[in-house]
């Protein structure tokens, strides 16, 4: 497996880059597409999302300037992309951004792509209620075991301070589901 | 023996260092509460989120990308001729526009005030006769004249004639030359 410098290498080479631009595709697409999905929700938004992001990447393979893990770039670019995504379907559907992903974690359960039970639909709607960025650190943190370092790298905040993202995010998401099942 | 013992591990022990050499982040200690019970809480989740993928996704999810670059490669080119065509309406609605506004704008200054009107037909009072301009007249046309609140019937311009001086009135040969005759 050719490494991370090498293949920043040959992604910024003319000659190469498509053939880098595979191995990319191959390595990262499956985990990409699981942070964008616990964003948007549906499939079909995600499948739209990861296109976009890796468009994206692609086009900016050549200014990215290495300060950070590729993975954590892509990572970054894949949640503006979602976010993006979501700002402009509140906008199409005049309500906010909260208001958009409630009505997302509702269509759950018609939803043809998700198998879950009543308490994983719970689950999704408690996470959908969250802020942004606890929402972001909840479902790295929990549902993909990412270290708070890589967190840390890609949302770029402090690790004490994606600690306390998360404890909240749990203690919100107990909440939510101790109310709504008494 | 033991006092063997004793003296050899306390001649040791003052030579290694009291400090164990392990640090911990920068505010571990105040997180470890919030992380455990953070812990215990998320015991009673369900582990996975429930989403699902269409068989053969990912699969046949490299090609996909790979057809959105190339189209997102392609950029239109719209041959001269067309360019032009396309331009040709727009470029004639500016001219049109702009012949429009230099018209008006000249005009508006070579357009006479009422009282060079006035001045002119005073001056020259041969070339329309003041019966001929004047037979068109209504009351909108002398508004905000003093005559027209005293002008309101016959008898009262006789009666008015009668009373007041009329060098200060237009010459009434020119308004009314048979009634005077």
């Amino acid at each position: 497996m050719v490494d991370e410098i090498t293949l920043v290498e040959q992604l910024k080479d003319v000659q190469t880059k498509e053939k880098a631009f595979r191995v990319l595709i191959t390595k990262y697409k499956e985990r990409l597409y699981w942070h964008i999905r616990k964003i948007v929700i549906s499939h079909d938004d995600a499948d739209d999302v990861l296109q976009n992001t890796f468009i994206k990447i692609f086009k900016g393979i050549d200014s990215f300037k290495q300060d950070s893990k590729l993975y954590s770039w892509m990572y970054r670019i894949a949640t503006n992309e979602s976010i993006t995504f979501l700002n402009k379907r509140a906008k199409e559907r005049m309500l906010d951004i909260a208001e958009i992903k409630q009505d997302l974690a509702t269509s759950l359960s018609s939803d043809n792509w998700f198998s879950g039970d009543e308490i994983q639909l719970l689950l999704q709607k408690a996470v959908a209620t969250l802020p942004e960025k606890q929402q972001l650190v909840f479902n790295m943190k929990y549902f993909d075991n990412m270290k708070y370092d890589q967190i840390s790298e890609i949302l770029e905040t402090s690790v004490g301070g994606l600690k306390a993202s998360y404890f909240h995010a749990v203690k919100k998401i107990e909440h939510y589901i101790k109310t709504t099942t008494n | 023996m033991e006092n063997n013992f004793k003296n050899i591990h306390q001649d040791r022990s003052s030579k290694l260092p009291k400090k164990s050499g392990y640090t911990v982040p920068e505010e571990y200690f105040d997180a470890v509460e919030n992380d455990f019970s953070a812990r215990l809480t998320v015991e009673n989740f369900p582990i996975s989120s429930g989403f699902e993928v269409p068989q053969g996704y990912f699969e046949s999810l490299e090609s996909s990308i790979l057809s959105n670059i190339e189209t997102s490669k392609i950029t239109k080119v719209v041959p001269f001729r067309k360019k032009l065509i396309r331009w040709i309406p727009a470029s004639a609605a500016a001219a049109i526009l702009l012949f429009i506004s230099v018209n008006l704008l000249l005009t508006k200054d070579i357009e006479p005030s009422s009282e060079e009107i006035a001045t002119w037909f005073k001056n020259n009072p041969t070339i329309i006769p003041m019966d001929q301009l004047t037979v068109n007249l209504d009351e909108s046309d002398l508004e905000g004249s003093p005559i027209l609140d005293i002008l309101l019937e016959a008898d009262d311009l006789s009666k008015y004639l009668d009373e007041n001086d009329t060098y200060i009135l237009i010459e009434d040969s020119d308004i009314f030359p048979n009634e005077l005759n």
